[in-house]
């Protein structure tokens, strides 16, 4: 067997140090024995990976309808980002919190001076009444007093495209109770 | 109510930015995880489970103010351990050969070609269950996008010892299946 034999897949890998690299492309220049392995490298590369994409495929499809990874990867982004905004929001925070009404169009909201963000926030105008809880003494800045937020998730911000229809935009009703505890979580295209 | 912007320290704005990061991960690693635990062994339910626990804890991580490096073999490694967990706790053995259908063969084929194809599979199938556990692992890694370093991270051996076992797993599967 070729002294290079043994660095084949690694080099197929691109795992070797590139002088390492270096060698064994000048050796396959010039060892068909060499050449021949790699291809075989190559062929069971090529079939495992296609046994594990049809092994997930088919264990998938028996259990799974079409449309529902769709909607949990929807629900589980919109856990995610319910997530976020619970262990920010009920923060004490020392300056004062400003919000942006909800706009119709389908520009992202800025929830960060130096970041855009994929998804539309929607803020139901509430009277102002949760300030004093979080210990402020300014007004004119809006606490919600029924924390209900809707996030608009567009499909396009999560799947692949052709995953689902264009224009899908998923809207994820979490509602909260005054302390923070989340009561349920709805979503609906 | 003023119309000043909202703005929010997001949990997520040290992971080269924001939520979209999140997201992204989200999307680039769900089904790499979800074929790697499939493939392990579980059920499309438990890999489901699993996977959702797996960036739930994710969440969980960043916001604790954990490190922000190698999230993809640390996501792997959660997902990983959690499958073991489940092995341990129902008792089961992974590895039990799947039975993957082959839709995946072109319209064209001939009758002759899908039952090759088949017979390949089957082999291939055979061959993946002799191997160790540690072979296996790597290798089903390895066809999910993971590098060397990131696998002996996910199971904790050392980058060595991943190439020599890839190395050895890949020649097992050569010999047996005649590729």
């Amino acid at each position: 067997m070729c002294d290079f034999s043994e660095k084949l897949i690694a080099w197929m890998d691109g795992e070797l140090p590139d002088d390492e690299a270096a060698a064994v492309d000048r050796h396959l220049g010039g060892c068909s024995e060499c050449l021949d392995r790699l291809e075989t490298y190559r062929g069971v590369s090529r079939a495992l990976a296609a046994y594990c994409a049809a092994s997930m495929e088919t264990t998938t499809r028996r259990r799974w309808p079409q449309w529902l990874p769709v909607l949990t990867g929807a629900a589980a982004a919109a856990v995610l980002l319910a997530g976020v905004f619970q262990t920010t929001v009920f923060q004490p925070v020392s300056k004062p919190i400003v919000v942006q009404r909800h706009v119709a169009e389908a520009s992202p909201v800025i929830l960060d001076e130096t970041v855009q963000q994929p998804v539309e926030r929607v803020h139901r105008p509430h009277s102002v009444t949760r300030h004093k809880t979080l210990g402020m003494t300014r007004q004119a800045h809006w606490v919600s007093a029924e924390p209900t937020i809707q996030i608009a998730i567009p499909a396009e911000a999560m799947f692949a495209p052709g995953t689902v229809p264009e224009g899908t935009t998923f809207i994820a009703d979490l509602r909260m109770s005054a302390d923070g505890v989340w009561q349920g979580l709805s979503l609906q295209q | 109510m003023s119309g000043d912007s909202l703005r929010l320290p997001l949990p997520f704005a040290g992971l080269a930015s924001d939520t979209c990061e999140a997201t992204t991960l989200y999307r680039d690693l769900r089904n790499p995880l979800l074929r790697y635990l499939v493939c392990l062994g579980l059920s499309a339910d438990e890999a489901q489970d699993v996977v959702q626990d797996a960036f739930l804890t994710l969440h969980k991580h960043l916001v604790s103010g954990g490190s922000q490096e190698n999230i993809r073999s640390w996501l792997f490694r959660v997902a990983h351990n959690a499958a073991r967990n489940r092995q341990q706790s129902y008792d089961r053995r992974f590895g039990d050969q799947l039975d993957p259908e082959l839709e995946s063969i072109a319209d064209e084929a001939t009758p002759e070609q899908v039952v090759l194809e088949k017979e390949k599979q089957r082999r291939l199938g055979q061959a993946i269950q002799l191997l160790t556990e540690c072979e296996r692992e790597c290798l089903l890694l390895r066809a999910g996008g993971l590098r060397y370093r990131e696998i002996g991270e996910v199971l904790g051996i050392a980058t060595s010892t991943v190439a020599d076992t890839v190395d050895r797993a890949i020649r097992k599967l050569a010999e047996k299946c005649n590729v």
